[in-house]
């Protein structure tokens, strides 16, 4: 049961894990493209996607990597697995205010540098978009507790012939 | 523990290697020397199932209560 459980497992994978890479790799060239534009003057906007276009590329890798030790271990309940959950959550939470706190210190400097009344504006850390992302963090931690109470599990089955 | 496990004996017994009894009982070599030194925790019903039935025994000829 177990083995049909797993082979069904690793094929409906096989889908998420195709569709991460193609997207891994808009958000590696986008990113890119962004980077390009604010270093070009065109706004400082391009830095926010940018810095969430590196967030989304660190998330979709470990994606990557966690539905490939699935298929390499045949089992979804390993502690590589849930620790590389837990860098996702750590990620998420940390792209929720990063990527707008930067765009602020750069604009605060620029201000600063050209000798114009400048201010930072923390009205971002209230944002929903800020507060959703954070959220969103924090369920992919709760997660990866469950995925460890699953470890425990996975290793108390395997204990038995 | 004080249930000892007696495969070794009975696979003596009927002249079967550890690969060839995991190749019939569809386990895993390491899983079945596991079960064979007293490793595992526990064994399935489906597992005792096809090892009685390829070792043509009881389940009591398997294993042995001793008291601690």
């Amino acid at each position: 049961m177990k083995k049909e459980a797993i082979k069904k497992l690793n094929k409906d994978l096989e889908i998420e894990y195709f569709c991460s890479i193609a997207v891994l790799i808009s958000s590696v060239v986008y990113s890119i493209l962004y980077l390009l534009d604010f270093i070009g003057g065109e706004g400082n906007d391009n830095l926010t996607k940018f810095c969430y276009g590196v967030a989304s590329s660190i998330v979709l890798s470990l994606l990557i990597w966690i539905i490939r030790d699935v298929k390499k271990n045949d089992t979804p309940f390993t502690t590589s697995i849930t620790n590389k959950l837990k860098a996702i959550a750590g990620v998420v939470i940390l792209s929720s205010v990063l990527p707008d706190l930067l765009t602020e210190l750069v604009v605060f400097v620029g201000k600063v540098n050209a000798d114009l009344p400048a201010e930072i504006d923390f009205d971002f850390v209230f944002a929903s978009k800020t507060l959703f992302i954070w959220w969103l963090g924090i369920i992919i931690g709760i997660i990866s507790e469950i995925f460890t109470y699953g470890v425990k599990l996975q290793e108390d089955s395997d204990s038995i012939a | 523990m004080s249930i000892i496990i007696r495969l070794d004996r009975m696979m003596a017994d009927r002249k079967m290697s550890l690969n060839e009894l995991a190749e019939k009982v569809d386990m895993s070599n390491v899983n079945l020397s596991n079960l064979k030194t007293g490793k595992m925790k526990g064994i399935r019903f489906e597992t005792l199932n096809a090892i009685c039935k390829v070792l043509e025994c009881q389940p009591g000829d398997l294993f042995e209560y001793v008291e601690d």
